[in-house]
């Protein structure tokens, strides 16, 4: 580590990492780690933190091995959170055989309460938890889009590129998924929150 | 407006929260928002809802320093063992020479079985000698010779590494290794290691004979014959042990071994290949690493280069693991570093130069101020493992973390300053935080959330009149017009004198136009 350290980009990193550095791999992990287990967290929210984290682990291995064949056109935060996204399914599938989730045609998670990243360090707020129960009321697909969306600020364009899915299809389900949340029983709480802060 | 025409406006709203509207469609849904309770409130409550959920995730997924730094590790480590999996890896590992060795890494108070099984010759029953010829290598190119006992303890200090004859055998001892060779019964050697490294040349075996290492939980037993390899097993009982390092590695450089575990599986390791298990069972067969094979050579040829070893062992190794066993001598492992650390990741990064001695916060203020950003984060997560609820290091770090464009690190940090800091330097961080979200995160919604809270604070606002007009400006990204207004006109009204009310006031006109 030298004070004059210059910070790559993450294409420049993945083009190390096709060159066979290690360590550049491992800066990537650093940044973007968070936020890869945001998106697997709240993707599958019965994901215990452990497993949080070994599915991440999984993203950025894959992420090297792919390395090769990145295309610098292609924007690295879809192709990480493509990625990441074709794991958490991976996972879920896994999770499915061993008989912890039972599935309709949109692997649908039956909630397990009290699991998913509830076993994170971070203490579990009402908030966090009434956050969780709406998430867990979408289906995976429309979930799954939303936290693109909201979690990772993507747009709908971004999302579709990331899924390598039609827009229409993203924003077909975004909107449900958002009118979902919107109607939730517990959507009560986001207007007890706006009343306290709009004047 | 007719109630067809609200009817149709309001059924932008999905394209309104999705920035799909063009520029006049979208203006005319502002107007709209004016008159529509309805849509105004489904705004807001997506709006926060969204805000809620994206900090609840972030959150959510926080993990310390610490234990990123240790992914990190392991993450290179899985890596790098992929790739040694390639063809372009395998033409490189040339076979090696003839002799059976046994490379051996114990952690943590583990043991090793190491017996001689199998033989059905009474006369090889003899018991090895009692006493053990020693070989001390020193680090500053001294040797000396001692003599130990079967049944005492052997150990290298963190300066020296051992070569120890055993019989027709010899045990190599890596620094800050320990073991107890002891007979164990007439046809067989216990070799126990306590701590650290140690890498086992076996004289030549014939017929049915074999040598045999087991783990101390009994978990794994190696079967050789005539086979040079390296064996890796980390304990798993205490905090010391790096659970996301591999758990047992058998890396063969000639002839085949046999590795069983006592679930039932077993393995064949070829020559040039090694076995790695890890923690979660997952096991895979795959080419010898380099680290490895360069220990297993360095530890038993010890007059070669012996600095050079403790160079290798000091490297986060991908095959052998990262714990502190593998700390650099003296120079680095001195203070309270090591052993009495639990829960302390293996290789901190320390930063470059000649005096690892401790920095002080002063010292590190200042090489962020010098741009030595990399160098501080360094030095203060690894300061962090121990002063975990220090607030001014969480703040250096965020600042050092923001002016490396790690601005999610930067963001996790100062979470950290609000959650343990006195109430206005928290409140100073989520000021810092609404920037980042603001400027570099692009998410409006966390910026409106943070210079929410800084304004609501009690705590005397230094920075009020901008933290209105950032506030102001993300509201007015989300397209939360009214909002926006009243808090750039607060700025203009308020602190009129500022540089924020002369930015409000060009917004303002921005938003008129
Ligand atoms: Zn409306």
């Amino acid at each position: 580590m030298t004070p004059n350290t210059v910070v790559r980009s993450d294409e420049a990193l993945m083009t190390d990492i096709a060159e066979g550095d290690t360590a550049a791999l491992g800066q990537l992990y650093m940044r973007h780690s968070q936020a890869v287990r945001a998106m697997i967290g709240y993707v599958a929210p019965a994901m215990s933190s452990h497993d949080v984290d070994d599915v991440t682990q999984e993203v950025f291995l894959s992420l090297g091995k792919a390395a090769k064949s990145y295309r610098h056109e292609a924007l690295f935060n879809a192709f990480l959170f493509r990625i990441a996204s074709n794991r958490a399914r991976d996972w879920l599938r896994r999770s499915w055989v061993r008989g912890r989730f039972t599935k309709n045609d949109d692997l649908k998670i039956v909630s397990t309460p009290g699991a998913g990243m509830t076993a994170a360090p971070g203490q579990q707020t009402m908030l966090s938890q009434t956050i969780r129960q709406i998430l867990e009321s979408l289906t995976y697909n429309h979930r799954e889009v939303l936290v693109l969306n909201i979690v990772q600020g993507l747009t709908c364009d971004e999302i579709a590129d990331v899924l390598n899915i039609r827009p229409k299809t993203v924003r077909t389900r975004l909107h449900r998924a958002r009118a979902a949340v919107l109607q939730h029983r517990h959507a009560a709480i986001w207007k007890d929150a706006i009343s306290e802060t709009t004047p | 407006m007719t109630a067809r025409n609200e009817y149709n406006v309001c059924r932008d709203l999905h394209k309104y929260l999705d920035r799909d509207l063009l520029e006049s469609a979208r203006y005319g849904f502002e107007q709209h928002l004016t008159e529509c309770r309805t849509c105004t409130a489904a705004i807001a409550q997506w709006t926060t809802f969204a805000g809620a959920a994206r900090n609840d995730a972030t959150q959510q997924a926080f993990r310390s320093p610490a234990a990123e730094h240790i992914a990190q590790k392991q993450l290179e480590a899985s890596f790098s063992q992929q790739q040694a999996l390639s063809p372009w890896h395998r033409r490189s590992f040339a076979p090696l020479m003839a002799t059976a060795v046994v490379l051996v890494c114990l952690l943590a108070g583990a043991a090793i079985f190491w017996t001689r099984a199998n033989d059905p010759s009474p006369k090889q029953t003899a018991p090895v000698p009692s006493t053990v010829q020693i070989t001390r290598f020193s680090m500053d190119g001294s040797i000396r010779q001692t003599t130990g006992h079967q049944g005492t303890p052997i150990a290298a200090t963190p300066n020296e590494q051992l070569l120890a004859t055993v019989g027709k055998d010899r045990v190599a001892v890596a620094p800050k290794g320990r073991m107890v060779i002891k007979r164990k019964e007439t046809t067989s050697t216990l070799l126990a290691l306590n701590d650290g490294w140690i890498a086992c040349q076996v004289a030549k075996r014939h017929g049915s004979r074999q040598f045999v290492t087991r783990t101390q939980d009994k978990r794994f037993t190696v079967v050789v014959k005539g086979t040079r390899f390296g064996v890796q097993y980390q304990g798993s009982s205490d905090t010391r042990v790096d659970e996301l390092s591999p758990l047992l590695q058998v890396a063969v450089t000639e002839g085949i071994g046999q590795v069983e575990e006592t679930q039932g599986r077993t393995w064949t390791v070829s020559a040039a290949e090694q076995l790695v298990v890890q923690p979660s069972g997952a096991a895979e067969v795959m080419p010898i690493s380099e680290q490895n094979r360069t220990i297993v050579s360095s530890l038993l040829n010890p007059s070669s280069a012996p600095s050079a070893l403790t160079d290798i062992l000091a490297q986060p190794n991908p095959a052998l693991d990262s714990s502190d066993k593998a700390s650099p001598p003296p120079a680095l492992s001195r203070g309270t570093k090591t052993k009495s650390s639990p829960g302390v990741s293996p290789g901190i990064p320390r930063p470059d130069g000649p005096d690892a001695s401790p920095v002080s916060v002063a010292e590190m203020r200042q090489w962020i101020g010098a741009g030595r950003n990399a160098d501080a984060i360094a030095v203060i997560e690894a300061r962090l493992l121990k002063e975990p609820g220090n607030s001014e290091l969480w703040r250096l770090l965020a600042e050092s973390k923001r002016k490396v464009g790690d601005y999610q690190g930067a963001i996790v940090a100062y979470q950290q300053v609000i959650d343990s800091a006195s109430p206005q330097m928290a409140n100073a961080a989520r000021y810092k935080m609404g920037l980042i979200y603001q400027n570099q995160l692009h998410q409006p919604a966390n910026a409106i959330t943070q210079f929410s809270r800084y304004l609501a604070d009690g705590e005397p606002q230094l920075l009020r009149a901008e933290a209105l007009y950032h506030l102001g400006r993300a509201e007015y990204n989300m397209g939360h017009k009214a909002s926006a207004r009243a808090h750039l006109n607060e700025v203009t009204e308020q602190h009129s004198a500022t540089a924020a009310a002369v930015q409000a006031r060009k917004l303002l006109q921005q938003m008129d136009l």
